[in-house]
C-alpha cells in the first residue's frame, strides 16, 4: 500500500511538473472566462447555454488528461528506460499501475478543481448561484468517465505506442458513447449477426454515455441517489476489471 | 555457497524468434565474489543482466538467487541494480529520486541514508540540482548511488565505469572494491579489461551469447600477453570456428 501512494505522488509531481498540463488547465479556464464574457454582452443567450459549455469545456479537458498524458505515461518509462531502475526494486508490478492510475486520477481531480472553482467563483459573482449544485453534479460525474479512460489509456499504454495509445483509447472513446445508441437503432434490424454483434459490443465496451448528465442538469434535472450510487458501482465494476487485465500484461512483460 | 545459480539460460527476443541472443549459459557465483562479465558490443551482457533482475524472463532455464526467483520482492530488497547509461526522471532533483526509491526500499532513516550515499559517490554538492541539468559521469555516480542505498548483498553493475574520466574511474573502483571488502556479492559487466583484473575474482568471457570460457582472470591470461590477449585471441579463434568473417590484421 504504501508503495502505491509513492508511485501515485510521483506521477502527481510528474504531471504537474508537465507544460502540457498547465497549458491544457489555462485553455480550460480561458474558455470559461471567454464564454462567461460572451455570455453576458449578448444578452438573448440564456445562463443555461453557458453553463452547459462550461461544464462541457471542463469535461474536455479532464478527457484530454486521461488520454493525452494517460497514454504517454507508462510508454514513457519503457522508451526512455526509467522502468529499469524501477522494476528490479521490491516493489509488485501490479502496485505500479494502480500508483500511476491513482497518481493521475489526482491529477484530473486537482485541474477539475481549480477551474471548476473558476466557474463557480464567476456565477456566484455574477448573482446566478442556482446552477452550483447541479455543475457540481456534473462534474462529479466526468471525474468517474475520465477516472475509466485513464484506465484505458494505461492499458493501451502499456502494450502500444503513445499515439497507438491515444488513437485506441479515443476509438474506445467513441464507441462507449455511441454503443447505447447503437445498440438501439440495431435492435430493430432484421440481421441476426448486426444484432448480436452490437449486444456484444454494448456489454463489453463501458456504456460512458450513463456519465453524460450535462444536458440535465442545466435544466435542474438532477439524477436520484439511487442512479448516482448504481453509477458509482458501474464505473468501479468497470475499473477494476480494467486493472485486472492491465495488471495481467504488465505482469508478463519483458523489457 | 553460491549466490548465483544460473542454468542452461537461453534467450531469443519475439522479434526474431530463431535468434538466441543468450545461448544456454551456466554460471554458478560465489557468495562475497566480484564476477566480471566480458565480451565484446553486442555479445549478450546486457540481455543477461536484465534476466538476472527480473526485468526480463528466460525463454528457456533458470536462474536462482539466493534461492530464489529474480523477480521476487523478499530478494530484490536485499539487491541492487545500475543498469548501463541509467536514466533518471529528469523533474526530480538528485536528492528527491534517491528519496523515492528509499521509500520503494521501506528505508527508515531515509535522510541520513541518502547522505550518507550521495557522499560516498561524491554527488552531495548536486543533491538539489534537477537531475536534467547533470552531466554524464554525475549520471553514472548517481546511478551507482541508487543501486547501494538499501546496503546490498548482491550488486549488479552493467558498465559501470562507463562515460567516466580517470578520476572518477578510480574513485568508483574504490566503491566496488570497498563493498566487496565487506562481503557484497558483486556481478559486473564490462569490456574494459584492466579493471576487471583489477576488480574481479573470476570472469567469463561471453561472444554471441556463447559463454567461451570461465576462470581467475591470471588463470585465463596464462600463455597469452595479458587478458586482452587472451580476450582478442579467444573470441577470434571462436569465430573462425563458427565460420565468421573476421576484421584483417586481428
Ligand atoms: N529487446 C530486444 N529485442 C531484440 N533484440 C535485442 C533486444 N535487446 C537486445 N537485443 C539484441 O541482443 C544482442 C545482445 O545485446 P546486449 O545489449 O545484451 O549486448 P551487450 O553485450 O550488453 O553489448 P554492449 O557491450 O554493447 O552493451 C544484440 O544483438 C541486440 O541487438
Ligand atoms: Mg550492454
Amino acid at each position: 500500500m504504501k508503495h502505491i501512494i509513492t508511485i501515485a505522488k510521483n506521477t502527481l509531481r510528474e504531471t504537474i511538473r508537465d507544460r502540457v498540463l498547465l497549458s491544457a488547465l489555462f485553455s480550460s479556464i480561458v474558455v470559461i472566462l471567454v464564454t462567461l464574457f460572451i455570455g453576458s454582452i449578448s444578452l438573448d443567450q440564456s445562463t443555461r447555454i453557458i453553463v452547459n459549455f462550461s461544464i462541457t469545456a471542463i469535461y474536455a479537458l479532464q478527457i484530454f488528461v486521461a488520454i493525452f498524458i494517460g497514454s504517454m505515461l507508462i510508454y514513457k518509462e519503457i522508451e526512455r528506460k526509467t522502468f529499469y531502475l524501477i522494476l528490479p526494486k521490491p516493489i509488485h508490478r501490479g502496485a505500479i499501475i494502480i500508483g500511476k492510475c491513482l497518481g493521475l486520477t489526482a491529477t484530473t481531480i486537482l485541474v477539475t478543481f481549480f477551474s471548476t472553482v473558476v466557474l463557480l467563483l464567476v456565477l456566484f459573482i455574477k448573482g446566478e448561484t442556482s446552477y452550483i449544485g447541479p455543475i457540481l453534479v456534473s462534474v462529479f460525474y466526468s471525474t468517474l468517465e475520465s477516472i475509466l479512460l485513464i484506465l484505458i489509456s494505461l492499458f493501451f499504454s502499456s502494450v502500444t505506442s503513445p499515439i497507438m495509445a491515444s488513437v485506441a483509447t479515443i476509438a474506445f472513446f467513441f464507441i462507449g458513447h455511441a454503443s447505447s445508441i447503437m445498440q438501439r437503432i440495431f435492435m430493430t434490424t432484421e440481421s441476426v449477426i448486426l444484432r448480436e454483434g452490437m449486444r456484444v459490443v454494448y456489454y463489453t465496451f463501458p456504456n460512458l454515455e450513463k456519465f453524460n448528465i450535462r444536458n440535465e442538469v442545466v435544466y435542474g434535472a438532477l439524477p436520484s441517489l439511487t442512479i448516482t450510487l448504481t453509477t458509482i458501482a458501474y464505473a468501479l465494476v468497470y475499473a477494476v476489471f480494467l486493472l485486472f487485465i492491465t495488471n495481467a500484461v504488465f505482469k508478463k512483460k519483458d523489457f | 555457497m553460491y549466490s548465483i545459480e544460473i542454468k542452461n539460460v537461453s534467450k531469443s527476443y519475439p522479434k526474431d524468434p530463431e535468434i538466441q541472443i543468450v545461448k544456454n549459459i551456466s554460471l554458478s557465483i560465489k557468495h562475497g565474489s566480484v564476477f566480471g562479465f566480458i565480451g565484446p558490443n553486442g555479445a549478450g551482457k546486457t540481455s543477461t543482466i536484465k534476466m538476472l533482475v527480473g526485468l526480463s524472463h528466460p525463454t528457456e532455464g533458470s536462474i536462482k538467487i539466493d534461492n530464489k526467483s529474480p523477480d521476487d520482492p523478499v530478494l530484490q530488497k536485499k539487491l541492487g541494480f545500475m543498469p548501463e547509461s541509467p536514466a533518471f526522471y529528469q523533474y526530480l532533483t538528485g536528492y528527491e529520486f534517491l528519496e523515492f526509491v528509499a521509500s520503494l526500499f521501506d528505508i527508515k532513516d531515509t535522510d541520513e541514508r541518502i547522505e550518507k550515499t550521495l557522499k560516498e559517490v561524491d554527488l552531495l554538492h548536486a543533491k538539489d540540482k534537477r537531475i536534467r541539468t547533470y552531466s554524464k559521469g554525475m549520471l553514472q555516480r548517481l546511478g551507482l548511488a541508487q543501486a547501494i542505498i538499501n546496503n546490498p548483498d548482491i550488486l549488479f553493475l552493467d558498465e559501470p565505469l562507463d562515460g567516466l574520466d580517470p578520476l572518477g574511474r578510480a574513485e568508483i573502483k574504490k566503491i566496488i572494491l570497498n563493498l566487496k571488502s565487506k562481503g557484497t556479492t558483486i556481478f559486473i559487466n564490462t569490456h574494459i579489461l584492466g579493471d576487471v583484473e583489477e576488480i574481479c575474482d573470476t570472469v567469463s568471457i561471453i561472444d554471441k551469447g556463447e559463454i567461451l570460457v570461465t576462470g581467475s582472470p591470471s588463470v585465463l591470461s596464462q600463455g597469452y600477453k595479458d587478458l586482452e590477449d587472451a580476450f582478442v585471441t579467444m573470441i577470434q579463434n571462436r569465430r573462425k570456428e563458427r565460420g565468421d568473417i573476421l576484421i584483417e590484421g586481428h
